[in-house]
């Protein structure tokens, strides 16, 4: 753990946690456009779950320029999910009286109005527990390509509604670099040992008030190579995948949402043990029925590439097989529809 | 008839449009001979802007004809002829109106602005006013600046804001942002001759403007910059030049003219000024200039630089299908190559260590 000159004066009203894991290519062009902020009572806390050495002295470098930077080392590897929640542990027992959190990425870029935004969102309507912006998508070729609005996972009422709503539209990956009430994280379980924790957190969170998205692009999104849930399974679990980890992510939710808001209930008194138990099942039912759907538009996408990767003389044999088929099913239709017609004039 | 003549120009020499250039002219004359004063060479244009300029020596002697149709003169400036935008040429219009039509797809804000028709302004008649090139130019380069974030601090009326413009041109640029944001202040850095397209035609533009010239004004006083509309600079003056805050420093399609050395000077002064961004639109050089080699390098020396991918043709060329080539941009990948010979919306955001 790093020192730092100007630690226990007065706490900042926004910690930024930036869990880092081997990314010094991007990390100077993320600092920055943190240390730039427009909104400058706030607090980066790094805490580093890396191997490599260059990640500590970048953090160095600019620790000597501006003092609201905190870099802790992990002593072990934790892994993707501990490590994010290590921020807000970190974050927690340094500045107990911090109001707001984000967490932020070792690698991409933010506008410079971005924390000044959120927080001048977040302060309107007491009400709102988390809000974050739209992004722009940043290549190789530093291009930027807007992304479609992401709904606002507003209170709308009936969990029925925001949950089918949050299954179906979140972006979990964008909307989880919002900037959050520090008492929503907490309740919200910070990040849980599950995959997808970064949905699972953002579903908790919207029980207990609006998650709203501000319609500015103010987030720069780098995308960090192809998504695979075994990729995410290994990094979030280091030290061996355990035995509930294996299941069906889904169904990851729908567990500890019946566990913490059903049996303990955790989510009282805003979330009772009966509307935690409906929200696990429900919660279970959506997400199932979403990555079923999904596997279904897969399966249908992926039959009809093989159909068109198949050898010309067997894709032509199956056209024309079809083709009679039709004129089969036609000729039988024209046929009923003659006797039916024989039939009324009858 | 040599009556009529006369009277005419007699009437137009009265008109404000040729007292805002005599004034203009005053003060470009001023500039020009403290240049030969002082002998800066840092600042020498490059051997593309010397033969450009030697084809303007003309307007220092400007008839008020001349200057009723300032925008036809421009021609120099942006290679806009007003004969290419007469009546009979509907069929271009229509492309216009394809191009425009494509750009307002990707718009999310309301930021087309028509070329007003003041002192010959010129274009196809398309929804109630005149469109030509640099009318869509704007347009696009102000949705790039929109999807790069940078106009969400202008907020309604950009009170409070200043951006500088490395080479204004004929005023095209400025005159659209100050429409948009009617209380941005406009810094403008160019080449003194160029004032007197810029300076003649926003001031004519905006008769109100509060109009700060470097040598006349005491720019080092902040309290000066204080409710100015523009702010003129000659290039020369670069180093000295020090507004009290700047908000966005921008350059369209002159940074590809200059010498590296010349770009690195604007780009790192920007950098000094404080601004928090930089835009571009520009190719890295243009085929002719032996004496640059990249512009996105050398921005992205003190700014983080991202490319805004737009239409896939650039800002001088019409689409065939409005739906189709708009759909083909979306459909580039985040990922792909830039192609160095074309032009490119950079955003610029500025480094801690350079």
């Amino acid at each position: 753990m790093t020192s730092k000159p100007g630690l226990g004066a007065s706490s900042p009203r926004v910690i930024l946690g930036m869990p880092l894991y081997n990314s010094a290519e991007h990390l100077p062009e993320a600092i920055e456009s943190l240390l730039g902020q427009t909104f400058r009572d706030f607090r980066i806390v790094c805490t580093d779950d890396g191997t490599d050495e260059q990640s500590a002295e970048i953090i160095n470098r600019y620790q000597q320029i501006d003092a609201r930077i905190d870099y802790y080392r992990n002593p072990e590897r934790l892994g993707l999910t501990s490590n994010w929640r290590r921020c807000v542990e970190v974050a927690l027992s340094r500045y107990p009286d911090a109001e707001l959190f984000a967490w932020v990425s070792d690698h991409d870029h933010w506008h410079l109005l971005w924390l000044e935004t959120l927080v001048a969102a977040i302060d309107r309507d007491p009400n709102v527990v988390g809000v974050f912006a739209r992004s722009a998508v940043m290549g190789d070729g530093r291009t930027l390509n807007p992304r479609s609005a992401t709904p606002s996972l507003s209170h709308v009422g009936l969990y029925t509604t925001r949950l089918r709503l949050i299954s179906r539209r979140l972006r979990a990956g964008h909307s989880i670099y919002g900037l959050f009430r520090m008492d929503t994280v907490r309740r919200a379980g910070i990040f849980r040992d599950v995959l997808y924790a970064d949905r699972l957190f953002l579903t908790e969170a919207s029980l207990y008030g609006s998650v709203e998205q501000v319609d500015a692009i103010l987030y720069y999104k780098r995308p960090t190579g192809a998504f695979s849930i075994d990729r995410q399974r290994k990094s979030c679990f280091p030290n061996g995948v355990p035995l509930y980890a294996r299941l069906p992510w889904w169904l990851q939710h729908a567990r500890v949402l019946a566990l913490e808001l059903g049996i303990r209930g955790a989510g009282m008194p805003r979330v009772s043990r009966g509307a935690g138990m409906r929200v696990a099942l429900l919660s279970g039912i959506y997400n199932g029925r979403m990555v079923a759907d999904g596997h279904w538009r897969w399966y249908r996408k992926d039959r009809a590439n093989r159909i068109e990767r198949l050898p010309t003389h067997v894709r032509k044999g199956a056209a024309e097989s079809s083709c009679s088929r039709l004129d089969d099913l036609r000729a039988r239709t024209a046929a009923e529809i003659v006797s039916l017609r024989r039939l009324a004039g009858k | 008839m040599r009556e009529s003549l006369d009277r005419r120009l007699a009437d137009l020499r009265e008109a404000a449009a040729y007292r805002n250039y005599e004034r203009i002219r005053e003060w470009v004359l001023e500039v020009k001979s403290r240049e030969i004063d002082e002998g800066s060479t840092t600042f020498t244009a490059s051997q593309y802007w010397t033969e450009e300029l030697e084809t303007l020596d003309y307007l220092f002697d400007a008839s008020p004809l001349v200057i009723e149709k300032l925008r036809h003169h421009a021609y120099t400036v942006t290679g806009l002829r007003a004969y290419d935008y007469r009546r009979g040429k509907e069929d271009a219009g229509e492309k216009f109106k394809v191009k425009l039509d494509a750009l307002r797809s990707l718009a999310e804000m309301d930021l087309f602005v028509h070329e007003s028709p003041l002192l010959g302004g010129f274009g196809h008649m398309i929804d109630g006013g005149l469109v030509n090139i640099d009318t869509l130019k704007y347009f696009e380069v102000l949705i790039a600046m929109e999807r790069g974030g940078l106009l969400g601090m202008f907020g309604e009326d950009g009170a409070g804001r200043i951006v500088l413009e490395v080479g204004a041109g004929w005023g095209g640029f400025p005159y659209t942002v100050k429409t948009l944001f009617p209380k941005v202040t406009i810094l403008i850095i160019d080449l003194p001759e160029l004032f007197l397209y810029s300076g003649t035609y926003l001031q004519t533009a905006f008769p109100d403007a509060h109009i700060l010239l470097h040598g006349r004004d005491d720019l080092t006083d902040p309290h000066a910059w204080e409710g100015a509309d523009f702010v003129f600079v000659p290039n020369t003056a670069l180093p000295e030049v020090a507004p009290p805050r700047l908000d966005l420093g921008l350059n369209m399609v002159s940074f590809q003219e200059m010498t590296g050395s010349q770009v690195e000077a604007y780009v790192r002064r920007i950098h000094e000024m404080g601004s928090p961004f930089l835009y571009s639109l520009n190719r890295e050089r243009s085929h002719y200039n032996a004496e640059l080699d990249s512009v996105s390098e050398i921005i992205g020396r003190w700014f983080w630089s991202h490319e805004i991918p737009m239409l896939p043709v650039n800002y001088m060329k019409m689409l065939r299908d409005a739906k189709k080539d708009v759909k083909r941009a979306r459909l580039k990948s985040a990922d792909a190559t830039p192609d160095a010979n074309e032009y490119r919306h950079i955003v610029g955001k500025r480094r801690i260590f350079t």
